[in-house]
């Protein structure tokens, strides 16, 4: 049995300095890793790469704290967004305190928050427009499995002494909201970035499997998907998933029963179309429903407008409902 | 191609619960978690990408691995990193408080018998010696390409031997793994010794244990909830008070004795005290996929951080460059994401007065200049290193 854990905001007994990680629950689970011929030369180079990123992305990665919770985060703009995970915010307009890379407390409110994704955003106070602050891979679907990556973050909260924390691995999933590398984290990187080697920001760390190869972080995806709703501090709970079109269900995957509906979205094209909670998925089209993440997959391949025919088992019938996809709300709170 | 395995998948509900755990005077988080089904895990071992991109370095480092091991068999304890080619190694003291008790495996033939010549508590170093057979050399393949110990800055990848947990009767072969400097280059201060035991909240007159820790000394040495202390070391106990300062003040990796009363029994235990902590991080005795971490983790004048999946067991083995230079000692296993070593600079000036004591010739380590202000200058080690064979 393998375990996960939500890379919390750990308790941080501020005198003591001593260490505990928190929670868990879903995201992705691993795939293989693609084997490409690499060479000591090729490791050599990644080391320079990496060296030289460094100094550019390190003064952005600042810690937050709430209460005896610590967590990290990225800042993205000169006038001081920041990018973390929800689990970490927890709420909209809240008051959190940041340590900055030379030590320096700062405040943030927080921002909206994705629960369905754990994407969160908080915004420094003040007037400064000269923060330092890291560039976003734009294009999320260039992310590869089996490429380079750089995580970095304050495991167990901040220590002058010690500083950032770097780690070094390869991507070894891709899925559509989330990326799993090998990049070991821990208690208090929760919130942190993950860079590629150009030092651009494609991703933030969420959770951990109790391997040590099983390493979850959000993918830029859902951030860009809600980045207005989040910047205005909405709160959003559901996503068809993806960025193809939005049929308003919440699924929940089960070892016996299969992909059933959690929730549906009031008005949704799901609701529309006489969805319920509990229904079974079974085939979207003529294709068979793994599971979650293969179903989220197939809506997302289609786009808005799109009519669907899923297959589904409702009180031990199965029926056919049609559904015109929509196109996705900003928010749903 | 296919990027990914199909693989049944769960998805959990979005609670969490946190609750406090009272330990040790700072509370410690910590949070429900969901048992999941199957998840099929990457074992915990090099690709057949790294493999090829390290074997060159392989080739070169693995044939000098050795470790030490129980004399009636049993898995590794550490590893060790060799000094000298009169059979001198250096390991880390606080693993192996019963050297006499050990062998020395990973050279040919038969296990070694392993001789005790010094310890020096402060960087938690032990220098030992087998006997080595009239003309027997097994730091020929070592020492030779060890070249001098460059500062590795953050970011520099790192290599070092770790033993795999054997598999079946096979003993383990030894593999390298590959991480980088992940933080600054810096003291750990101690915050003192504890064996992982909590008293009876209510009564502070009665030293009797409420809980004891998984994974923790007292754990290991077999004390039970309710057993009551009598005595630390001879010296009689009055109140929690007495216990918690007798064993917080006595460095990490110090043997203790305990007198205890079970019953109307009373046992005589001694416990090795770790570090407290080791104890905090650990508390619930969840793991997070590391193997475990080292007995002690802090009280270093200065140690190398890095991101290497090691075991504790790993520890007292030689940390290397990409190019193969010698950069430290794996000193202690900390947590999932930290693994620290002894800098090579750190340890040479204790290791040249050992030498002296106990008349060999450092050879491994005796070319280990501090280069802290200059870049190293690529050596014909590198050359070698970066052209795969």
């Amino acid at each position: 049995m393998r375990r996960l854990f939500r890379l919390w905001l750990i308790g941080l007994p501020l005198a003591a300095g001593g260490m505990g990680v928190v929670s868990g629950r879903e995201l992705p689970v691993p795939g293989a890793v693609k084997a490409e011929g690499i060479t000591l030369a090729d490791l050599q180079q990644v080391q320079r790469g990496v060296q030289a990123m460094l100094p550019r992305v390190s003064p952005a990665v600042v810690v937050l704290r709430h209460r005896q919770g610590t967590a990290s985060g990225v800042i993205v703009s000169p006038d001081g967004l920041i990018l973390t995970a929800a689990h970490v915010t927890e709420e909209p307009g809240k008051r959190m305190n940041v340590v900055l890379a030379d030590g320096k407390v700062a405040v943030v409110t927080t921002l909206g928050l994705d629960t369905a994704t754990d994407a969160g955003m908080a915004q420094l106070r003040g007037n400064r427009r000269d923060w330092p602050h890291v560039p976003l891979r734009r294009h999320t679907g260039q992310t590869r499995v089996g490429e380079w990556c750089v995580a970095m973050g304050h495991p167990g909260g901040y220590d002058e002494d010690r500083g950032v924390v770097l780690r070094v691995g390869r991507v070894l999933k891709h899925s559509a909201n989330g990326l799993q590398s090998d990049c070991v984290l821990m208690g208090g990187d929760s919130g942190g970035p993950l860079f590629d080697l150009r030092g651009q920001l494609i991703g933030i760390h969420s959770q951990i499997w109790e391997g040590r190869e099983q390493n979850m972080h959000i993918s830029l995806a859902p951030f860009f998907r809600g980045w207005e709703t989040l910047k205005d501090g909405g709160v959003i709970r559901v996503w068809s998933s993806g960025s193809g079109g939005y049929l308003g269900v919440a699924t929940v995957m089960d070892e016996t029963k299969g992909l059933t509906v959690e929730e549906v979205v009031a008005n949704s094209p799901a609701e529309k179309a006489g969805f319920k909670a509990g229904d079974r998925l079974l085939r979207l089209d003529r294709t068979e429903i793994e599971d979650d993440t293969h179903f989220s997959r197939l809506i997302k391949e289609r786009p808005p407008g799109d009519l669907l025919q899923l297959r589904i088992e409702r009180g031990g019938q199965e029926q056919t409902l049609e559904v015109l996809l929509g196109r996705k709300p900003s928010s749903n709170s | 191609m296919k990027p990914f395995i199909a693989l049944p998948l769960h998805r959990f509900c979005l609670r969490w619960i946190l609750l406090t755990v009272a330990l040790g005077g700072g509370s410690v988080m910590a949070a429900d978690r969901e048992e999941v089904g199957d998840l099929v895990a990457l074992p915990l071992r090099n690709g057949a990408a790294t493999e090829q991109a390290l074997r060159p370095l392989a080739d070169r480092l693995l044939p000098g691995v050795a470790w030490l091991e129980p004399a009636r068999g049993g898995r590794a304890v550490v590893l060790v990193t060799w000094v000298s080619p009169t059979g001198h190694f250096l390991t880390k003291s606080s693993e192996v408080p019963h050297l006499e008790k050990l062998r020395l495996r990973g050279l040919p033939g038969e296990p070694r018998r392993v001789e005790l010549c010094a310890r020096d508590e402060k960087l938690d170093l032990v220098l030992a010696k087998i006997q080595l057979a009239a003309g027997e050399s097994p730091l020929a393949l070592t020492t030779a390409p060890w070249q001098p110990a460059a500062d590795a800055t953050l970011g520099a990848w790192l290599v070092a031997p770790t033993l795999p947990r054997p598999e079946g009767k096979n003993p383990p072969l030894p593999e390298l793994r590959l991480g980088v400097v992940s933080a600054k280059e810096r003291a750990i201060s101690s915050q003192g010794g504890a064996i992982g035991i909590t008293f009876d909240p209510d009564s502070q007159d009665t030293v009797r244990i409420n809980t004891i820790i998984p994974d923790s000394p007292a754990k290991r040495a077999g004390l039970r909830r309710g057993d009551s202390l009598l005595a630390v070391d001879g010296e009689t106990v009055a109140n929690q008070g007495d216990v918690i300062r007798r064993v917080k003040r006595t460095p990490p990796g110090r043997e203790l004795e305990f007198l205890i009363r079970r019953g109307d029994e009373e046992l005589r235990k001694r416990i090795q005290v770790a570090s407290r902590a080791r104890m905090q991080t650990n508390a619930s005795g969840e793991d997070f996929g590391n193997g475990g971490v080292s007995l002690r983790t802090d009280g270093f004048s200065r140690v190398l951080q890095h991101d290497l999946p090691l075991a504790p067991s790993d520890m007292g083995g030689p940390l290397f460059t990409l190019e193969g230079q010698l950069v430290g000692l794996n000193i202690a296993r900390a947590d999932r994401v930290t693994s620290f070593a002894l800098p090579a600079r750190e340890l040479l000036p204790v290791l040249s007065a050992w030498a002296e004591e106990f008349g060999f010739t450092v050879s491994a380590l005796a070319t280990a200049v501090p280069l802290r202000a200059d870049p190293p200058a690529p050596s014909p080690a590198a050359a070698t290193g970066a052209s795969p064979r």
